[in-house]
C-alpha cells in the first residue's frame, strides 16, 4: 500500500503542481472542441420502407430449372443495382445534386460519397429500407423518394427481363428437343425397317430352320443313296458285254427295253407320284421304246448280226437315270443348305437387334419426356407471366413512403461534447504528467531519497501558496474552475442535445461580425 | 553562557507543541537583542509570506522546517556538543562555530526561503544564537525577506576591509536570537574574496569573543550559476542542497553534487513540494 502510494505520489504531485496548466489546457481544448462540435452540421435521415416480393415473382417460373436465382442473390443484385453508378448518376441528375461540378474526378468522388450516404437494409423477409443522410432535410427526402422511384422501376424492368430470358430459354430448349426427338424417331423407324424380318418372325424362322434342317438331312441321305446306286450300276455295267449275237436274242432289244421300262415304271409308281421327274422321264422313255418296237415290227426282221446287249443297255439307262437323279438331288441340297444358312443367321442375330431397338426406344422415350416437360413449363411460364401482369402492384409495394425528416438524426452533439470534455481533461492531465516525466525532476522527498540514496534527505517543504488559506483556497479555485467548465459544458449540452432548437454558432458569429462591421461602418462616415 | 541564563517564557508557549522540546532548551526571551536596537521586523507580515515566526511555528511550514532542523542538528550531534561543554573547548582550540551553507543548483529553488526559515526556526525554538549571512554577494535577497535596505554594509565590506569589525555590520533581529549579516555592496567579483583569508577572519570574528554565535547559516549563491558556492562549501560543516520540486532535474542535481565535492558534507532537502511532506508518523519519527 505504501509502495503504491510512493509510486503514485509523484504523479499526483505533478498533477497538483501543474493543475493550473492542466486546467488551462483543458479549458482551451474543451472550448475549441465544443465550438467545433457545435459547428458540425445537423444530419437528417430520410427513410422509406418497401415490400418487394422476390419470391412469387420468380419461384414458379424458375422452379426445377438450373438457372433459378436464389433469394440472397436476388437481394445482392438489388443492392448492386441500387448502388450502381448509373443509378446514382441518374439520381444526381434528377435531384440536381452535383450539377455544378464539372471536374470528372470530383464527380466520381461525389458519386462514391453518395454511395456511402445511401443505405439499403433488409429489415425482414422481403422488407427493405432505403435511406439517405443529408444536412438538408428536404434534400434527404427528395433523394429517397427519387431513389424509390428509380428502384421500383429498376426492379420492375429487372423481373420482366428475367421472365423474358427464362421464356426464351425454354423456347430454345423446346426447339432443340424437338429436333432431337425427330431424329430419334427417324432412327427407330429406319432400324425397324432394316431389321423387320429378324424382328417380325423370330419364331417362324426357328420353325423354318428346323424344317430346312430336316430336309437337308433327308436330301443328303438320298444323295448318298443315289451315289451308292450309281456306283453299283457302274460295277455291274463293267461286267456285262456291250453286244450279243442276234440269234441269241429272244426278243428284240426294243421290246426288251420296253418291258424293262414298264417294270421300272411300275416299281417307281409305288414310290413316287405321277408328277415326280423320274416317273415323267420313265414315261418319256417308254413312249420312245414303244415307237421303236412298232418300227421293228413293221420293218423286216433285222438280219442276224451282232446286236447290242439289251442287259447292257438296260443297265446303261439305269445309270443315266441315277445320274440325273444325283444331279437333281445335288441341286436341291445346295438350295436347301443356302436357305438353312440364311435362316440360321437370322435366328442368331435376332436378340441383338431386339436389344438395339429397345435402346433406341428408350432414348426416344427420354427425349420425349423432357420435351413434354418443357412444353408444360412453357405453359406454366406463360401462366406466370399472365399472373404477373395482374399482380404487379403487389410485387412492389411501398410500405412506408419517405417522410421529410423534422428531427435531425445526428451527429450526436451531446455525446461528442462529453467526449470532448473527457478528452480535454485527459489532455490537460496527460500534458502535465508528460511534462513531469520528460523533465526528470523530483516532486517528493521520498523520490529525492530514492534518486540519491547515498545522501541524507532532511525533509521537504511544501510550496507556499498565496492567500490566507493556501492550499484550501487553491483547491477552491480549482474546484470553481472545474465547476465553471462543467457549467459551460452543461450549457452546450443543453443547447445541442436537449433543446429542440439548436443554435447555429456560425449564424451567431456572422450576426456578431455583421453588427461589429455595421458599427464600424456607422462610425466611418 | 548567556544562552542558558535566559528563562523567560516565550509568547507563544501556550500553543500546544506537536513534539517534545529537548528538556535542556531554555525558553526564548523577547529582549535578547532589544537593548542593541537592531532590525525591527513585522513578524505578522513575515508569517503571511510563508516564513516561520512565533505565530506560524505550529503551522505546516513551521513543522516542516522543525523536522528538517531537528534532523540536521541530530546529524551534527550539535546538542551533545553544547551540553557536554564542548563549546568552551572548541573555542579554546580555536575551533569555529558550526557553519551551515544553504545552496541550490539553480536560482529560484528556495535557497533564501530555506536559509531564512531554518535560521528563524533555530532562533525561535532552539534558543541558540544564530547568525544568518547573506553570502550570495552577486544577487543578495535576504534583505528582501527582512525588509531592510539592500545597500547596507555587510559581508562584502568585511571581506574587502580585513580591519573592519564584523559585529558592527551584524543586524540583530529584534525580539529573537537571530542576527543577520547582510551581503553588503558588491563592487567587484566576489569569488576571489570568498576564497581568501578574509572570509576565515570574518568567521573567526563571529565564532569567538563575547558576541560569539553558536551557529552560522549562510545563504549561498546557486551552484550551477557561479563558482562561489563551491568555494563557500569549504567553510561549511554541512551543505544543505535545496532541490526545488519540479525545478532542477536529476542530472542537474548530480552535477551540483559533483561541484560540491566532498559527499559526506552534503545533505538534501526538497522545496516547493506540491503535496507537502507526509506526516512525521509515517516516518516513525515520533517513536524514535
Amino acid at each position: 500500500m505504501l509502495e503504491l502510494k510512493n509510486i503514485l505520489a509523484p504523479f499526483v504531485a505533478a498533477l497538483w503542481q501543474g493543475r493550473w496548466l492542466a486546467m488551462t489546457i483543458a479549458w482551451l481544448a474543451c472550448l475549441v472542441g465544443w465550438i467545433g462540435v457545435a459547428l458540425l452540421p445537423n444530419v437528417y435521415t430520410a427513410t422509406a420502407r418497401m415490400y418487394v416480393d422476390t419470391d412469387t415473382l420468380l419461384r414458379p417460373l424458375m422452379k426445377d430449372l438450373a438457372v433459378s436465382p436464389d433469394f440472397d442473390l436476388q437481394v445482392a443484385i438489388m443492392r448492386d443495382t441500387f448502388f450502381a453508378v448509373p443509378n446514382i448518376e441518374e439520381l444526381m441528375l434528377r435531384t440536381g445534386i452535383g450539377a455544378e461540378i464539372d471536374d470528372p474526378v470530383e464527380h466520381a468522388n461525389l458519386i462514391e460519397d453518395f454511395g456511402n450516404k445511401l443505405y439499403l437494409d433488409l429489415l425482414g423477409r422481403n422488407l427493405f429500407e432505403i435511406g439517405y443522410r443529408h444536412h438538408d432535410p428536404d434534400k434527404a427526402f427528395q433523394v429517397v423518394s427519387v431513389m424509390l422511384d428509380i428502384f421500383v422501376q429498376q426492379q420492375l424492368g429487372h423481373s420482366q427481363r428475367d421472365v423474358e430470358i427464362a421464356g426464351a430459354f425454354i423456347d430454345e430448349q423446346i426447339v432443340a428437343y424437338d429436333a432431337k426427338l425427330r431424329e430419334a424417331e427417324l432412327r427407330v423407324a429406319e432400324y425397324q425397317k432394316e431389321h423387320g424380318e429378324e424382328l417380325g418372325g423370330a419364331e417362324r424362322n426357328v420353325r423354318d430352320l428346323d424344317q430346312t434342317d430336316a430336309e437337308t438331312r433327308r436330301l443328303r441321305s438320298e444323295l448318298e443313296a443315289a451315289n451308292w446306286r450309281r456306283d453299283q450300276i457302274r460295277t455291274k455295267l463293267d461286267s456285262v458285254p456291250k453286244t450279243v449275237s442276234s440269234g441269241e436274242a429272244g426278243a428284240s432289244p426294243a421290246q426288251e427295253q420296253l418291258r424293262e421300262l414298264n417294270g421300272e415304271l411300275t416299281r417307281k409308281l409305288l414310290l413316287y407320284t405321277e408328277q415326280h421327274p423320274d416317273i415323267l422321264a420313265l414315261r418319256q422313255l417308254i413312249a420312245q421304246a414303244n415307237e421303236q418296237v412298232k418300227a421293228e415290227s413293221e420293218g423286216e426282221r433285222i438280219a442276224d448280226f451282232l446286236v447290242p446287249n439289251p442287259a447292257f443297255d438296260q443297265l446303261n439307262s439305269q445309270l443315266q437315270t441315277v445320274e440325273i437323279q444325283i444331279d437333281d438331288l445335288t441341286r436341291r441340297l445346295s438350295v436347301a443348305e443356302n436357305e438353312r444358312q440364311a435362316l440360321s443367321d437370322k435366328v442368331r442375330l435376332a436378340p441383338q437387334v431386339e436389344a438395339d431397338l429397345k435402346r433406341l426406344n428408350r432414348d426416344y422415350d427420354v427425349l420425349l419426356n423432357q420435351y413434354e416437360k418443357l412444353i408444360q413449363k412453357r405453359e406454366s411460364a406463360q401462366l406466370a407471366r399472365e399472373l404477373d401482369e395482374g399482380k404487379k402492384r403487389i410485387e412492389f409495394r411501398t410500405v412506408e413512403p419517405p417522410v421529410r425528416p423534422v428531427e435531425p438524426s445526428g451527429p450526436p452533439h451531446g455525446l461528442f461534447m462529453l467526449v470532448v470534455l473527457m478528452l480535454g481533461g485527459g489532455v490537460g492531465g496527460a500534458f502535465v504528467i508528460g511534462r513531469f516525466l520528460l523533465s526528470d525532476t523530483v516532486l517528493t522527498s521520498a523520490q529525492l531519497q530514492s534518486q540519491f540514496p547515498s545522501l541524507p534527505v532532511m525533509g521537504g517543504v511544501s510550496e507556499v501558496l498565496p492567500g490566507k488559506h493556501g492550499r484550501a483556497s487553491s483547491l477552491v479555485g480549482l474546484t470553481g474552475s472545474v465547476a465553471a467548465l462543467l457549467v459551460v459544458f452543461v450549457t452546450f449540452f443543453y443547447f445541442y442535445q436537449i433543446s429542440p432548437q439548436k443554435p447555429d454558432l456560425a449564424e451567431i458569429a456572422i450576426n456578431l461580425a455583421e453588427s461589429v462591421v455595421g458599427k464600424h461602418a456607422k462610425a466611418d462616415p | 553562557m548567556r544562552l542558558f541564563s535566559r528563562s523567560k517564557k516565550k509568547k507563544t508557549s501556550g500553543r500546544s507543541s506537536a513534539y517534545a522540546r529537548p528538556r535542556w532548551v531554555h525558553m526564548a526571551t523577547d529582549d535578547s537583542s532589544a537593548n542593541k536596537g537592531g532590525l525591527r521586523v513585522d513578524f505578522d507580515e513575515l508569517g503571511a509570506r510563508g516564513f516561520v515566526t512565533r505565530d506560524t511555528i505550529e503551522d505546516n511550514i513551521g513543522r516542516e522546517f522543525s523536522l528538517i532542523k531537528r534532523r540536521l542538528l541530530r546529524r551534527m550531534d550539535f546538542f551533545n556538543a553544547l551540553r557536554e561543554g564542548k563549546e568552551d573547548r572548541k573555542k579554546a582550540k580555536n575551533e569555529r562555530c558550526t557553519v551551515i551553507l544553504v545552496t541550490s543548483s539553480k536560482p529560484g529553488e528556495g535557497k533564501t526561503f530555506s536559509s531564512c526559515n531554518l535560521a528563524l526556526s533555530l532562533a525561535f525554538e532552539e534558543q541558540i544564537k544564530v547568525l544568518l549571512i547573506d553570502a550570495d554577494l552577486a544577487k543578495p535577497s535576504v534583505h528582501g525577506v527582512f525588509d531592510f535596505a539592500e545597500d547596507r554594509a555587510g559581508l562584502f565590506d568585511c571581506l574587502k576591509d580585513p580591519e573592519r569589525r564584523v559585529h558592527n555590520d551584524i543586524q540583530p533581529v529584534q525580539g529573537t536570537n537571530l542576527s543577520i549579516l547582510p551581503a553588503g555592496r558588491a563592487t567587484t567579483s566576489p569569488a576571489p574574496l570568498l576564497g581568501s583569508d578574509a572570509m576565515l577572519k570574518v568567521l573567526d570574528q563571529v565564532s569567538f569573543g563575547d558576541n560569539a554565535f553558536d551557529l552560522v547559516v549562510m545563504d549561498g549563491p546557486p551552484l550551477l550559476a557561479t563558482t562561489e558556492a563551491s568555494v563557500l562549501a569549504n567553510y561549511a560543516d554541512e551543505t544543505l542542497l535545496v532541490v526545488g520540486a519540479g525545478d532542477s532535474s536529476v542530472p542537474q542535481i548530480k552535477s551540483s553534487i559533483d561541484l560540491l565535492g566532498v559527499q559526506d558534507k552534503i545533505i538534501l532537502m526538497i522545496n516547493h513540494m506540491p503535496l507537502g511532506e507526509p506526516l512525521p508518523t509515517e516516518y516513525g519519527y515520533i517513536g524514535s
